[in-house]
């Protein structure tokens, strides 16, 4: 492998820091780069970033320190509170999908037409891939018979609590 | 240059939100400032050089503060934190690299040098050649060599901000320096 560095290096670069180079720079040294592909790449690369450096320092306009703090707080908090609101996120739609749920199943279960007409797609299906649709087991309509509107009051109370929550919520959330 | 200027409202409002309880951030506000204060020139021109593009310095110095803010780590010293800022600027211009991939790197032709009096229109040039010259380099290789010569980091600083092995950043540097040489010096490399 090809030589990557020179032991001159850092001197040439001090050189180069301290604006010797390359008029005050020791005789031994310029000839040394004069010499080094390595040394000479250094003085070509090292003035023109140092030079760029300070320009690009003193042109910058900087915001101030405090608005850079106010808006890492604001940002933290709102992160903070999209975190804390995620749980309650997945509550929402896990109690709004049990609600839909809830409700197709007794929609299902006490409709009797709804009943007959998937009976005959499942018929027409079946006839085509020779697979049965399976009939609600009768303990399922019994249940759904008789304790419907227990079933409908629960399926309100889900959709209610999930609606209140979604207020509170959001009513929290303007508040931060 | 940074955002737009604000209004008494605009202040007004963050002053109101920001009042609250402070959230769990690394450092607090005074140390914050002092800090900021010290590193946030270094900071945005390297982010400047690094994308090519004042504007979007502008915006990802912002993010590099906050991120470094909401770390949570601890820091060893001065020199382990300033590792830090610079190792999430790299991070953050990298990542802007790719959003923007496809699109040729601005070159900025509107500098002004701060610098009055003795050679202003050779500064410009040299400025100028610079951009063009950096265009060319990965942005591993702009990064590398910004960091090398004008942070005058060391080889493990350069490692801990890139991401690379410290054995690697001299073989690395040497062909970014002479990449960029042939470039300066018309050669195209």
């Amino acid at each position: 492998m090809s030589q990557v560095e020179c032991p001159f290096e850092a001197d040439v670069l001090t050189a180069v820091y301290t604006s010797r180079w390359p008029d005050r720079a020791e005789p031994e040294l310029r000839a040394h780069v004069a010499n080094c592909a390595i040394c000479a790449d250094v003085v070509a690369v090292a003035p023109v970033f140092e030079e760029d450096f300070e320009e690009a320092r003193a042109r910058v306009k900087l915001p101030d320190a405090g608005l850079i703090w106010w808006r890492a707080q604001l940002q933290a908090r709102a992160e903070a509170a999209r975190a804390a609101v995620r749980p309650i996120t997945v509550a929402q739609a896990v109690g709004f999908a049990a609600a839909v749920g809830v409700a197709g199943a007794i929609f299902g279960a006490t409709a009797t037409w709804f009943q007959e007409a998937l009976q005959w797609f499942g018929g027409a299906f079946s006839a085509m891939v020779s697979w049965r649709v399976p009939t609600i087991p009768p303990d399922i309509v019994d249940l759904v018979t008789t304790h419907g509107l227990w079933l409908v009051a629960g399926a309100v109370c889900f959709v209610l609590a999930t609606v209140a929550l979604y207020l509170a919520v959001r009513d929290q959330e303007r508040e931060t | 240059m940074f955002t737009r200027d604000m209004t008494v409202s605009d202040i007004q409002r963050l002053q109101a939100e920001a009042a609250g309880p402070d959230v769990a951030l690394v450092m607090d506000e005074d140390t914050f400032r002092a800090f900021y204060d010290r590193t946030a020139r270094s900071v945005w021109a390297y982010l400047s050089r690094l994308t090519g593009d004042p504007h979007l310095a502008d915006d990802l110095l912002q993010d590099v503060y906050y991120r470094f803010l909401r770390a949570g780590a601890s820091y060893e010293s001065e020199a382990h934190r300033r590792n830090s800022l610079f190792r999430i600027a790299t991070n953050l211009a990298r990542d802007a690299y790719r959003r923007h991939r496809g699109r040729p790197l601005h070159v900025s032709e509107d500098i002004e040098p701060v610098a009055s009096g003795e050679d202003v229109a050779g500064r410009v040039q040299r400025q100028t050649d610079l951009s063009r010259a950096m265009v060319h380099l990965k942005p591993r290789e702009r990064a590398m060599l910004w960091l090398a010569y004008a942070e005058g980091s060391s080889h493990r600083e350069i490692a801990d901000a890139l991401g690379v092995k410290p054995g690697s950043v001299k073989l690395l540097l040497f062909r970014a320096r002479r990449r960029l040489a042939g470039l300066l010096k018309g050669g195209g490399a």
